[in-house]
């Protein structure tokens, strides 16, 4: 068996706080004010293997356009939090922010889910007044090849 | 001959475009879109200023204490003033009254209602009656009050 494997994932959206309180989940079509941020929630589970090859390194990107009603987009402001609230990446003016994580191998068969959180905005917009806000999470991963194992690795 | 793109506009927003490194692997994505609207005004009270209330008698001749009237006379109280919303709000809600006594008795009111006003705008109460009663310093009281409806 391989090492460690990914078994479940999951990204959900929020409407929040500068400070990265969720006040209510929200999907597109949602209405937000100027004043409100959208806060990302995404985790990856992973499961140990029983076998001693390869662990797991995964990577959380959120990114963010506000919109008016020419067409005109600019970048929001994303900040990325780890789970003690730190802010671990400020992309205030990039396109993403980013962050990787790589997870402890134990050989168990135990998981382990790490969950990382994303404060995108204000939405009062920058050279433009923004209409419009999108927003969009993506998890990575890559196989990192352990000293005694195999090559290769299964999501 | 190709077509080169001079400008790109979208009504619709465009979905992010985030290529991964190329050593990374997607393991999945999701994305959302929102509409951004104004913040909805704050609503609160009333904010009163610049009040000033004046006596005058029915040829419009301003009264001041010891005027002397015959019985019968129509006495105009007119009441001036500032409306505008309580500071912090945007929309201010509320009522002003100008209530008058004659000798210690009720003699009129009248009141505007101000429902979401959002900026300052000048006011006028006028209350009349009749002085029905004869005699030495018969005091007339006149009072502007305001009360917040938010």
């Amino acid at each position: 068996m391989p090492g460690q494997r990914i078994v479940d994932w999951d990204i959900r959206y929020y409407k929040g706080d500068a400070d990265g309180n969720t006040i209510q989940e929200i999907n597109s079509g949602a209405e937000l004010t100027q004043d409100d941020y959208i806060v990302v929630v995404a985790s990856v589970t992973v499961e140990d293997g029983s076998a001693l090859n390869y662990a797991k390194d995964v990577q959380w990107r959120f990114s963010a356009s506000g919109y008016d009603n020419a067409g005109h987009s600019e970048n929001v402001r994303v900040r990325v939090l780890d789970e003690n609230g730190n802010v671990v990446d400020d992309a205030a003016g990039d396109a993403y922010a980013t962050y990787s994580f790589g997870l402890d191998y134990t050989g168990d068969g135990s998981r382990h889910t790490k969950t990382f959180k994303a404060i995108i905005g204000p939405l009062s917009g920058g050279v433009y007044i923004w209409t419009a806000a999108s927003a969009s999470t993506y998890i990575y991963k890559r196989d990192v090849i352990m000293p005694t194992g195999e090559e290769g690795g299964e999501a | 001959m190709t077509w080169e793109k001079v400008v790109e506009v979208s009504l619709v927003p465009m979905e992010e475009a985030v290529e991964p490194a190329a050593d990374w692997e997607q393991v999945t994505s999701k994305s959302i879109t929102v509409n951004v609207v104004p913040p909805a005004p704050s609503e609160g009270g009333i904010r009163v200023t610049n009040a000033n209330i004046v006596f005058k008698d029915e040829n419009g001749n301003v009264l001041n204490s010891g005027a002397t009237l015959e019985q019968g006379t129509t006495i105009q109280v007119i009441a001036t003033y500032t409306v505008a919303p309580e500071s912090g709000v945007d929309k201010g809600y509320g009522d002003v009254r100008l209530s008058v006594k004659f000798n210690g008795v009720d003699v009129g009111s009248d009141s505007r209602n101000y429902s979401g006003i959002t900026g300052s705008q000048s006011g006028t109460i006028t209350v009349s009656f009749t002085a029905s009663q004869t005699g030495n310093n018969i005091p007339v009281y006149a009072v502007l009050e305001k009360r917040d409806n938010k």
